[in-house]
């Protein structure tokens, strides 16, 4: 059946259409009072009735976390002081502060904006370029909105359940009207067998939408994931250069391009990417503390005293995390700053020290130790018999070698340097902290000396398997 | 030429500004709020093809490629292009496809309302468009009943309704072409003739 203009037009102002918007509840953040004037009549004409606003980035994390159930979302790309409407959208989105079916429409003068979102893996549900009339913002949050009823059974089903997520998926794919939202539905199953632990399942997804449908950046960088979820440090390496080199605007591919040449052993390259990135989103925290961990294992504790101190003090968002103080003791520890490390600790907030976890416990305790506390020496000898039994994270686990070395414990920490370099993927991002460990100690040719022992042991082990082919 | 298409784009935006201003300073209530909205984001409009042709006369001209709704694309366009047309020429939509289509929807969509501004002004009384997706990729099409293409000169150039040289065609062809998938490259047909005996605009993404 054929339409002309004015049907569409005039379907665009459909009543029906507009009471349902009117029972919907709208955030606008945007830090200019003009424009959000402009927004908010807007967002009035095309029927909105329950209009809240954030004046910048930290009103509009406050705002959310007070009310999660906006329904619409109208954020502005450039939200001034060096933070955009992306990173807003993904601190959001990844802390899960929002429901998945709030619809978020970013609002942008930028065309360089259509770059990002083009890349992104974490894109808003759409964006509008300025100037725009309210039919084509009406437009846009129609489209939005039928997209998620679309998804409604999707968004029902439990999402700690992979099975229940997928199956709605399945049914949803057979839908007459699937044929609009086939790449979405691809990338619904390709994110959830990432996040439940499925990465060879979820690279063949992704590579079926490369191949398929079109090689998205988002998609290239999600199988980048996958393989470094699988420790193919060096495939996922591969891959993600290739989109950092066409889309360099890319961040998050940076980011990950730094993890896996620091899983690679290639810190150098690493840090030097992340400091690159850095400079061009300087309020970005998360990937500081990415350049300060980096930086820690390349052993420039200087670079990472300095970004990790710059963090807790300028992220007024993030609240403290018992991460970031290891991190910042760790740096402190690392350039022999004990009294540094001491007062960083000083500052978990308590109601985190309670609630610690058991191997951040041990962790902190190895840090105090090389702090000269006595009460976690003494506490570090009493754990001493059950440390090789804990499931401790390579960073930890150098930690437990610092502090055993510190208390003359040299037996243990051999051992558990051992353990760490038996697992070649996991010693290669803290080799050179490990070393720089025994070095601070005095104790290098210890450490040489257990080289040659794991050499000798990956030697035997693969005649075993040869022998056993 | 780009030098000229850039000139001509800045005499269209401040044309259409003027226009505006006039409008606001002689109406009777100051001018019609909608009319002067419209030749703001008409303005705008001539304003970003300006800078696109520039990016593509520089090389610069990259497609941003998502995944997008076919059928969204086309409405879209048809409401921007005829929003406050008070004129004689109805734009009629046909069979649109009900289809994701990866392609970079901004700079698609500014041609598609290129050769509907151009269709618009040439037309006699219609304008029909639609869309499918076929072996050869998504084929949008848009035919009208005016003259056609002049004979005269390569229908290089289209014009918008300030009857004014603009980007036209040469941005629209190299529009297609930046879409490229599955070994195939996006293409831009045009023609007099079809089924309205006019001008027929036929862009098709791989």
């Amino acid at each position: 059946m054929s339409l002309t203009h004015k049907d569409l037009l005039a379907a665009a102002r459909a009543a029906e259409f507009s009471s349902r918007i009117r029972k919907l509840s709208f955030l606008i953040i945007e830090d200019q009072e003009p424009a959000r004037n402009t927004l908010r009549g807007c967002a009035i004409t095309c029927g909105a009735f329950h209009v809240a606003f954030a004046l910048s980035y930290t009103d509009a994390i406050f705002k959310i976390r007070k009310n999660p159930d906006y329904d619409i979302i109208l954020c502005d790309y450039n939200l001034g002081n060096g933070r955009s409407g992306q990173q807003l959208l993904e601190e959001v989105r990844l802390g899960k502060l929002i429901s998945e079916r709030a619809v978020w429409i970013m609002v942008t003068s930028e065309q360089a904006y259509e770059q990002v979102v083009s890349a992104v893996e974490l894109a808003p549900d759409d964006y509008v370029l300025k100037p725009f009339s309210a039919n084509v913002l009406l437009s846009r949050i129609e489209k939005a909105l039928t997209k998620h009823d679309f998804f409604t059974s999707y968004y029902k089903a439990d999402p700690d359940s992979l099975p229940a997520r997928m199956n709605a998926l399945v049914e949803l794919a057979k839908k007459p009207d699937s044929k609009r939202y086939g790449a979405d539905i691809m990338r619904k199953r390709a994110d959830e067998l990432s996040r439940h632990g499925r990465p060879k399942a979820a690279i063949a997804v992704f590579d079926q939408i490369i191949s398929d449908v079109y090689p998205f950046p988002w998609a290239r960088a999600g199988k980048a994931r996958a393989l470094m979820k699988m420790e193919l440090f060096k495939e996922a390496e591969a891959e993600i250069a290739s989109v950092v080199v066409e889309k360099p605007d890319y961040f998050e591919a940076h980011d990950i391009q730094a993890q896996a040449l620091t899983a690679m052993g290639d810190v150098a390259r690493a840090q030097r990417i992340l400091e690159h990135v850095t400079e061009r989103t300087p309020r970005n925290y998360q990937r500081k503390r990415m350049l300060s961990q980096v930086a820690l294992i390349n052993g420039d504790v200087e670079t990472a005293n300095r970004v990790m101190t710059e963090v807790l003090e300028k992220d007024v968002v993030a609240t403290i995390s018992v991460e970031d103080v290891m991190s910042l003791a760790r740096s402190k520890i690392t350039c022999g700053d004990k009294a540094g490390a001491l007062a960083a600790i000083a500052k978990i907030p308590p109601e985190k020290a309670i609630s610690i976890g058991q191997s951040d416990a041990l962790a902190l305790t190895c840090i105090e130790v090389c702090a000269d506390s006595e009460t976690a020496v003494a506490k570090f000898k009493s754990l001493c018999c059950d440390l090789r039994s804990d499931n401790l994270e390579p960073s930890e686990m150098v930690d437990a070698v610092r502090a055993a070395l510190y208390c003359h414990e040299d037996d243990l920490a051999n051992q558990l340097a051992l353990d760490l370099l038996s697992d070649t993927t996991r010693a290669r991002s803290v080799f050179r902290l490990l070393a720089r460990v025994y070095t601070d100690a005095g104790k290098k040719d210890a450490l040489r000396l257990i080289q040659e022992r794991v050499a000798q042991i990956l030697i035997s082990k693969q005649r075993l398997l040869k022998t056993a082919a | 030429m780009t030098e000229k298409i850039l000139l001509s784009g800045v005499h269209d935006a401040k044309n259409i500004l003027f226009g505006a201003l006039e409008k606001m300073s002689t109406g009777a209530n100051g001018g019609c709020p909608l009319e002067i909205q419209l030749a703001i984001e008409q303005a705008s409009e001539r304003l970003n093809k300006m800078l696109a042709t520039y990016r593509m006369a520089n090389g610069k001209l990259q497609p941003a490629i998502c995944s997008v709704d076919a059928r969204m694309l086309v409405e879209e366009a048809v409401m921007r292009c005829f929003e406050g047309y008070d004129g004689p020429v109805a734009a009629v939509i046909n069979e649109l496809a009900d289809e994701e289509w990866p392609l970079d929807r901004e700079l698609v969509q500014d041609a598609i309302i290129n050769a509907l501004n151009n269709a618009k002004r040439f037309a006699a009384t219609k304008v029909v468009i639609e869309s499918q997706a076929t072996a050869h990729g998504l084929v949008i099409t848009i035919a009208d009943d005016g003259p056609g293409y002049p004979m005269a000169a390569a229908p290089e150039t289209l014009t918008d309704e300030t009857g004014h040289s603009g980007m036209g065609l040469i941005l629209a062809r190299h529009i297609a072409a930046l879409h490229q998938r599955h070994g195939g490259k996006g293409e831009l047909q045009t023609f007099t003739g079809g089924p309205l005996g006019g001008a027929v605009f036929q862009l098709t993404l791989p």
